[in-house]
């Protein structure tokens, strides 16, 4: 059921065995688990079913650190949350990803990921990615590009999995289940302005609400939890200071920081000895019913030698003028938009139109009358005569910008003259990388956040080893030769130095209070009936997106409070 | 998210690459038969002919002699990429498998940003020498 918190009246008090904070994929998720049984199960969602400008003001902030993208457009306060526009990127976490290393600070979880595995295959499920295989092994045998034939022992290739864009929102996949639920109510337009404690301190009293319009109302139930985002979580933690100054949760000053963040940025570039280098397993693609993409990292075994973070390298290659011209092209943006390649798709009807006139541009090199349509003799004798280098500009000038796209996709491997590498950081858990409450006010009358990303010296230095690592391997297959493009006596990030839109680590997960603001089953350490989900929990981040985490640990919190019962 | 490099900046960044990789051994360039280096008669020159783009070498060279100046002799960097190989049979095979050896060490250097091996380097240099 959905109801408009805008018409509860003001001053009511709702009721409920369970409230969630924030319908994005962990809020959702442990919604459908926890409405079961009988158990009256609110979830509570600033915004309503569509983006509005007022709520999404909401999420507006500053940013005092490194440069960052604006805070009300990386993150998205309607019902579904970020899966309204995540990339649709996945990739569970590896073993090292979650255990302690010395050159590390502060990492490590209290378990290992075998205590995610058990929800992985229902995580990679609830994401709508077509399979729970991540062994690089096995996707090379699926696809038909092989991988760069490097030594596993310095250089490797990993797999990640690509949600295909119709099926990434999970209100389009859930919405309909959720309404339906019987012990399930909605409520939107509803936004957590306080926490408040019991007279004991020892747990939450009741959540207050607010909705834009003016109606302030209450939420009380046995338990609550925060989904509502790693930068928001913290932020009602902290702005919930009526009683404490310094917030919920924080009797240690560790609510808010720690924030984690992937840099990613263009690394270097390599130029390989063969420019017919195949790089395509490295470019997404389709393989054994998924849509893989390939990328590079560095085996653990390097990691732990070298004492580096975590570095994958993203491979961009870049063809010749002219198939680049045709991926840029107004005919090229089509075929991506009808295929659900890109983020924004234009009007179907016009790529449609666009694909098919380009199609169909090969009449003007017909010979009608003859048994069958055939190129004109010349056109014809020339492109099969053609060397591999005329061909590839024979194609594009008589059939077209679809055609040259096709050509480079299926029958020929276009030349690659260089190949970008963009670099992604696991990021070094930083006690002064973190979210504050800033000065400003809110029109709900809250503090806006404050977010100061930071980075460490260390993970500028992962950087820049691990781009040397990977040129060495490089030149030792005698594939080509890398450039390293980021200044490695600076201290200074690249320009183009930007975040993944992953928002970790400001409610890290300890068991010692004294280390982390949640425990080993997220709930608030000295407060009994308030946990958090999401991954404002994790402690460490690894390189790669979080979203098949969140879910999985949300999973594991749901199963969790269902025992508990 | 991702965010695709702008197409100018990749052409140029394209550009530089080719340029600078163009300079260096590729495995194409080591199948010159000993027979024609043997009819040149400078060791120093047997070498350069190895580089495709003894121009392009030349930048990265000077990158190098900048940072060793006491390499900065073709008699010396000769002895240094040869040894006391002649010359001619150290470019049949010998100087790619150490090549491949010196990436394999990781003794590398990097010249302008390119992680080459250390006799790449030389050679380079011994091109900005010629």
């Amino acid at each position: 059921m959905f109801v408009d918190g805008r018409s509860v009246t003001d001053g009511d008090v709702l009721e409920a065995d369970l409230a969630i904070v924030g319908a994005g994929a962990a809020g959702m998720t442990l919604a459908r688990e926890l409405a079961v049984n009988g158990r009256r199960v609110l979830l509570l969602e600033s915004g309503g079913e569509t983006i509005d400008a007022a709520t999404q003001d909401l999420c507006a902030g500053e940013s005092v650190g490194l440069p960052y993208f604006p805070l009300e457009a990386a993150r998205l306060r309607y019902f579904g949350g970020t899966t309204n526009h995540w990339s649709g990127t996945c990739r569970p976490f590896d073993a090292f990803d979650m255990e302690s290393h010395d050159w590390i600070p502060d990492s490590g979880w209290p378990f290992g990921v075998s205590e995610l595995d058990a929800w992985y295959p229902r995580a990679a499920e609830i994401c709508a990615v077509p399979s729970n295989e991540w062994a690089a092994e096995a996707w090379v045998e699926a696809s038909r590009f092989p991988a760069l034939d490097l030594d596993p022992g310095r250089v490797i290739t990993r797999v990640a999995q690509n949600v295909r864009r119709i099926n990434r929102r999970f209100v389009r996949n859930f919405g309909d289940e959720i309404e339906a639920a019987a012990g399930l109510t909605v409520v939107l337009n509803a936004n957590l302005v306080d926490i408040a404690l019991d007279e004991s301190a020892a747990g939450v009293e009741r959540l207050r609400m607010a909705t834009l319009e003016g109606t302030r109302f209450s939420v009380t139930a046995r338990d609550n939890i925060l989904a509502a985002g790693g930068i928001e979580n913290a932020r009602l933690l902290l702005a919930s200071n009526s009683r404490y100054p310094a917030g919920v949760g924080n009797g240690n000053d560790l609510v808010g920081r720690y924030f984690l963040e992937h840099p990613r940025f263009n690394g270097g570039i390599f130029v390989p000895f063969d420019e017919h280098l195949d790089v395509r397993f490295y470019e997404e693609h389709d393989a054994g019913g998924s849509r893989i993409v390939g990328y590079l990292a560095l085996p653990p075994e390097v990691r732990e030698r070298e004492e580096l973070v975590d570095v994958q390298f993203r491979l961009r290659p870049m063809h010749p003028a002219f198939y680049e011209r045709a991926a840029d092209s107004p005919d090229g943006e089509a075929v991506r938009s009808l295929l659900g390649l890109t983020e924004a798709p234009g009007d179907a009807w016009e790529d449609l139109e666009r694909v098919a006139d380009d199609l169909t541009g090969w009449r003007r090199f017909i010979a009608f009358g003859a048994p069958a349509p055939v190129p004109w003799p010349e056109v014809a004798a020339g492109v099969a005569t053609a060397s591999d280098e005329e061909r590839e500009a024979l194609i594009p000038e008589f059939f077209g910008d679809i055609a040259t796209l096709a050509y480079g996709q299926t029958i020929g491997n276009i030349a690659v003259a260089g190949v970008e590498l963009s670099s992604r950081l696991e990021p070094t858990p930083n006690p002064d990388s973190r979210v504050r409450l800033g000065r400003e006010r809110d029109a709900l009358g809250m503090s806006r956040v404050e977010l100061d990303w930071q980075l460490t010296r260390h993970d500028r230095e992962s950087a820049v080893r691990g781009i040397e690592i990977l040129g060495a391997e490089l030149g030792r297959a005698g594939v080509g030769r890398l450039r390293l493009d980021i200044d490695p006596e600076s201290d200074d990030w690249p320009a183009d130095n930007a975040g993944g839109w992953h928002h970790m680590g400001t409610t890290r997960m300890h068991d010692d209070p004294r280390h982390g603001v949640v425990d080993r089953d997220c709930r608030v350490h000295g407060l009994r009936n308030l946990h958090v989900a999401g991954s404002s929990v994790f402690p460490t981040a690894g390189s790669g997106t979080p979203t098949m985490t969140i879910v999985a640990l949300a999973l594991r919190l749901a199963a969790h409070l269902e025992s508990g019962r | 998210m991702s965010r695709p490099t702008d197409p100018g900046r990749r052409r140029l960044l394209l550009g530089g690459a080719a340029v600078a990789a163009a300079a260096l051994l590729g495995p194409r360039a080591l199948a010159i038969t000993v027979e024609r280096l043997r009819g040149l008669d400078d060791p120093a020159q047997r070498l350069r002919s190895l580089v495709r783009h003894p121009e392009s070498a030349a930048v990265l060279g000077r990158a190098y002699l900048a940072v060793n100046p006491d390499e900065a002799s073709a008699p010396r960097l000769v002895a240094l990429i040869a040894g006391s190989t002649d010359t001619a049979d150290a470019t049949a095979t010998s100087l790619s498998d150490r090549i491949r050896a010196e990436f394999d060490a990781g003794e590398l250097v990097r010249l302008d940003g390119w992680i080459v091996s250390r006799t790449e380097a030389r050679l380079c240099a011994l091109c900005a020498l010629g």
